[in-house]
């Protein structure tokens, strides 16, 4: 259990993280939360990279701090970007960072292969990494994280730079993994944890605003949610009334999916039910600018 | 655009903080001369009281003068006086010495030093033949050949100037008593080879800093598609150039500035460089052509200047293929180390042996005979403007080429 | 272990150890070499060197008054020999010269522009450096040595500034009587070369080590490292790492250098003490040291100084983010490290010419002070955020 006790983040006068408090048992836990509101920092914290200003991070009722290479033993951590060797070969990499994991290098030569061919990168695990593409570095990443059979696998944006089969892969893996383990995906795309994740937790004004399931993030918008059809003329007038959440052109006319916390409905709309981007739009309207304009 | 990437280079404190580093470094050199300096600056009132140059006339006029020391040393001293001012002045255990105003007796000993140094002048000129040099400065260096005539026909021409010098009476300007103060070495040599070496370090520094900056932030694939795209290697390069040139030019003023307070130059800018009184050296210095001491200091710096600009294109020229400051680094001094070992390995009967001194490390080494006939593998008279004229061709040529090059090159 | 291996690996990148290797050459070309391929340098310093070490082989590695008498017999010996040459040359008997003492004294004394002057002028370049006649060389240098004998301990020292020196160097006389056989310019020649192979070591490790961290921070690495089990302590494998890279390196330079110094020839000098009649007061010891264990002094100030550059240039590699502030901060580091050594730790160390304080405090300060600035660091970077 990894829990975070009244936890706050200062980087000299700015305040990036103010008195949070979070538990993450076994399961998937995904971190959503717009670019900038501190996804990142508390990320950090929890893979001990920078330390609390106020406040705790616990494994089983130990600050992480005090548990220092044992807490990091457990601990598989893929970050935002990392570096490599350019003139290492997979194999060669993991190998190092192995050693670094405190692996023996016969266990590492076990493990590798193994690894490798999860991610499907079994063919050019001997080729060097200056010529692999995005999303080959990102695999090579994933590789690392789960090099040492991770308690605690916290993922920075993972699936950047994946395809779609790719992603999908990445899923499953994950699906598997997390019977035993804590699991933690920061992103800020919702559709990579609306799958796969038992809990969202969001982060805004530098607070826990939700940590829920998705099915009751879900009902904040039940019944409020609706799609209607407007001449283009209404819609400028029709964006000032509603929150908007989407917007799409159908038929010479626009298909507008907005959310009404109260007051009158009109007949024409239809009523439709919240999926955890309508949930995440809603809630970051102020940050996200729906209309594709430039706040 | 130029603009920009020299911002890079004048708001870092880092190379600012050289620069001090490097100055106070050269300050502290100095001050190894300060206690010197009072006897150097009298001359400074000898100019002023008898004019620049030592012609008969001022030899006169100063002879009369010790005349009238003589008389003042004798008015100290009881009984058997000095016949000459020589004698009393090497007279090391005079008793009146101690008994006589310090300040006086000293003036006394510099005037007399000067205007003996004058006195000679003519007579040493006249006896100076510069092509008796020749074969000993041909065994010395081992030469034979084409290399040996060279020599020869070289020290007929400075045999030449020298007449000249003679003839327009440029060595009987005054000057520094070279042999007791080595007023000539200590600028040009002590502080300007260790100035020069200084100045290289930042200049390369900082155009490696310049010119690796995309590539080491990480923002030459942004930087280099832009509308500017690979063009910006030129306005690097012209950045390179322009503040390695300002920062030879700052960290060599800096020096000068507190060099010519330190030591006072006033009454001597304008006395001919080729003097008889700045003699170190069996060999009086003679400059290619009638120069004055002011235009001399112009000139070093100058070419100082020009020096660098030709380190700061070759850092370019590195960093552009080596793409990392470090690596540029450790390049140029295995290229400096490659330029000063070459001309050792050219046999001596090659005229060759002197086309490999026609670089701007050699160059660097010799600061003290910049413009002079003085250093035998060197004695050319153009040798300063051929050295910057070729390598800035050819290094401009490469320049151009890398341009191209680097136009069509995949940047990953 | 295997980090450790990993890093060390890492260490050892060919680019930079050619450079490295050709920065080496270079400066072996223009510093060292000169010293070892023209030594002993012209005569009649190849003379003495011949005369000393006859001088250890009949007396052992001091000359006390007896032997010098013996000493002395041959120079006369010498001069017999001189004679007999004299004797039987054609310009020698013009000139009535029949003895080396009165070809010496003619040879001083002759004025300038007599024709007297002139032929003995002529007879002695022609003995010296045209037929090169080697008795009146060494007769030269048996010269040198009996006079550096004779006046040892006999100084003038007026200045009050060096009163401790002086009185030590007074003590030493006493003591020793300054017979040790131990010539100037092999202490001199040594001084030369183990002066130039420190700044060459020093210039080296400074390049070398510079890369212990910064790399990896340029290239991202250290999220992943720090987030390891290893984690921040792969700080201290990475410094061990430049540790024994720095005396892998210190001792390969140190093993070149003596292989190419024992060329010099130097060893039967080893065990003499430093107190020889042929140096100066400041050069004198303030330990008593033999010539052996003065080279052991060197070469571990050598190794301090490594060690002590090491430190230096991997804490400045682990603060800076640039490579130019990298360079820009290790220049002058390295000047003044260059200027410590050129001027006291490299020269004549623990000789008179400096209070004996001044080198412990120069060493002990190094010391201390590169500790300091680990041992701050490596604080610092249990709790640094790594942003």
């Amino acid at each position: 259990m990894l829990e975070v006790h009244r936890v706050t983040k200062n980087f000299r006068q700015f305040t990036a993280l103010e008195g949070i408090d979070l538990q993450f048992d076994r399961g998937i836990y995904g971190l959503l939360a717009p670019n900038g509101a501190g996804k990142t920092t508390l990320i950090k914290m929890l893979v001990t990279l920078i330390f609390p200003t106020k406040g705790e991070i616990t494994y089983n009722g130990e600050n992480i701090i005090d548990l220092d290479e044992k807490y990091r033993d457990i601990l598989g951590y893929l970050p935002q970007e990392f570096g490599y060797y350019k003139n290492y070969s997979p194999e060669k990499y993991l190998i190092y960072l192995a050693s670094l994991k405190g692996l023996t290098k016969s266990e590492a030569k076990e493990k590798i292969p193994e690894l490798l061919a999860l991610v499907g990168l079994k063919d050019v695990a001997n080729k060097k990494m200056k010529k692999f593409s995005g999303g080959m570095i990102q695999r090579v990443g994933i590789c690392q994280a789960l090099l040492n059979d991770p308690q605690v696998l916290i993922l920075d944006e993972p699936t950047a730079g994946l395809d779609p089969k790719e992603r999908a892969r990445f899923r499953k893996i994950l699906s598997n993994l997390a019977r035993e383990r804590t699991i933690i995906l920061s992103t800020h795309i919702v559709s990579d944890v609306e799958s796969i994740a038992n809990e969202i937790v969001m982060i805004k004004n530098k607070q826990v605003l939700y940590k829920k399931r998705q099915e009751d993030l879900c009902l904040l918008l039940e019944g409020k949610l609706f799609e209607t059809k407007i001449p283009f003329e209404e819609v400028e007038q029709f964006r000032a009334d509603y929150s908007v959440l989407a917007e799409k052109q159908e038929e010479g006319k626009m298909m507008m999916r907005f959310a009404v916390e109260k007051g009158d409905r009109d007949q024409g709309w239809t009523t439709v039910s919240p999926t955890l981007e309508d949930v995440f739009l809603y809630i970051f309207e102020e940050e996200t600018d729906l209309t594709g304009g430039i706040v | 655009m130029i603009k920009y990437e020299m911002k890079k280079v004048f708001q870092s404190p880092l190379l600012l903080g050289l620069l001090l580093f490097f100055t106070s470094i050269n300050v502290l050199l100095m001050a190894d001369h300060i206690p010197s300096r009072g006897s150097v600056n009298v001359l400074s009132d000898i100019v002023g009281t008898y004019g620049e140059k030592a012609t008969e006339e001022t030899l006169h006029s100063m002879e009369s003068d010790l005349q009238e020391g003589l008389v003042w040393s004798n008015s100290h001293v009881e009984g058997e006086r000095y016949q000459s001012l020589n004698e009393a002045l090497n007279d090391s255990d005079a008793p009146w010495k101690e008994s006589i105003p310090q300040k006086r007796y000293e003036q006394l000993q510099i005037l007399h030093l000067y205007s003996q140094t004058g006195s000679q002048a003519d007579a040493f000129y006249r006896e100076l033949d510069f092509t008796t040099f020749s074969s000993s400065v041909i065994q010395q260096h081992g030469l034979s050949g084409g290399a040996a005539d060279t020599v020869r026909s070289q020290f007929k021409k400075i045999e030449g100037r020298k007449q000249e010098v003679a003839a327009n009476d440029e060595h009987l300007a005054f000057f520094f008593h070279g042999l007791t103060f080595k007023m000539h070495t200590f600028l040009f040599k002590e502080i300007g080879l260790i100035l020069l070496f200084e100045v290289m370090a930042l200049v390369v520094l900082l155009s490696a800093y310049v010119s690796t900056y995309e590539f080491e932030q990480r923002t030459d694939l942004v930087v280099f598609s832009t509308k500017r795209g690979r063009k910006l290697m030129r306005d690097k390069l012209a950045a390179s150039l322009c503040s390695a040139g300002i920062f030879a030019g700052g960290l060599t003023g800096l020096t000068l500035l507190v060099y010519f307070i330190l030591f006072d130059y006033s009454q001597l800018w304008h006395s001919s460089f080729s003097n008889y009184f700045m003699r170190e050296t069996p060999v009086p210095y003679i400059s290619w052509w009638n120069l004055s001491f002011i235009e001399y200091v112009g000139l070093f710096v100058a070419l100082v200047i020009a020096v660098q600009l030709i380190f700061s294109a070759i850092s370019w020229l590195l960093s552009i293929w080596l793409k990392n400051s470090y690596l540029v680094y450790l390049a140029f001094a295995v290229v400096l180390g490659l330029f000063l070992w070459i001309p050792g390995l050219v046999p001596g009967h090659s005229p060759l042996i002197f086309a490999a001194q026609f670089s701007p490390f050699i160059l660097m080494l010799n600061p003290h005979a910049w413009f002079t006939v003085n250093n035998p593998m060197t004695m050319f008279s153009y040798y300063e403007l051929m050295t910057i004229l070729s390598w800035g061709i050819g290094l401009g040529g490469l320049s151009l080429f890398r341009l191209h090059r680097f136009k069509y090159q995949a940047i990953s | 272990m295997s980090v450790f291996l990993h890093e060390f690996k890492k260490l050892w990148n060919p680019k930079v150890l050619l450079a490295v290797l050709l920065i080496s050459l270079f400066f072996y070309e223009f510093f060292l070499s000169f010293h070892i391929e023209y030594f002993p340098n012209g005569r009649p310093a190849l003379d003495m060197q011949q005369i000393y070490a006859e001088m250890i082989e009949d007396y052992g590695h001091e000359m006390d008054e007896t032997e010098f008498k013996d000493f002395q017999k041959k120079l006369e010996a010498a001069k017999e020999e001189a004679g007999v040459y004299l004797q039987n040359n054609d310009t020698a008997q013009e000139l009535g010269v029949t003895s080396y003492e009165e070809y010496r004294k003619l040879y001083n004394e002759a004025e300038n522009g007599i024709d007297v002057h002139e032929k003995i002028d002529k007879l002695h370049a022609e003995i010296m450096f045209d037929k090169d006649i080697d008795v009146f060389w060494e007769i030269q240098g048996f010269k040198t040595v009996q006079s550096h004998y004779n006046r040892r301990g006999q100084w003038n020292i007026k200045d009050t500034k060096y009163s401790s020196a002086q009185k030590k160097a007074e003590q030493i006389y006493k003591e020793t009587d300054l017979q040790s056989i131990l010539p100037f310019q092999i202490y001199e020649n040594y001084k030369n070369l183990i002066q130039y192979t420190g700044i060459l070591i020093v210039i080296v490790i400074f390049i070398v080590i510079g890369r212990l961290y910064l790399p990896d921070q340029k290239k991202g690495l250290l999220q992943l490292q720090y987030t390891s089990k290893m984690g921040r302590g792969l700080f201290w494998s990475k410094f061990s790492a430049g540790l024994m890279t720095t005396f892998l390196l210190t001792t390969m330079y140190l093993g070149v250098f003596f292989l190419l110094y024992s060329k010099n020839d130097t060893s039967m000098f080893w065990s003499s003490e430093l107190s020889s009649f042929s140096f100066g007061w400041p050069l004198l010891s303030w330990y008593d040291f033999t010539f052996l264990e003065y080279i052991g002094v060197t070469v571990a100030i050598i190794y301090t100084l490594a060690f002590c550059t090491a430190v230096i240039s991997a804490m400045i590699s682990r603060m800076v983010s640039s490579y130019m502030v990298l360079v820009g901060l290790q220049i002058p580091a390295a000047i003044l490290l260059i200027l410590l050594i050129s001027s006291f730790l490299l020269v004549y160390v623990f000789s008179l010419t400096n209070a004996l304080w001044v080198y412990w405090v120069i060493l002990v300060g190094l010391i201390a002070g590169s500790g300091g600035f680990l041992f701050f660091r490596s604080r610092r970077e249990q709790r640094v955020d790594i942003t």
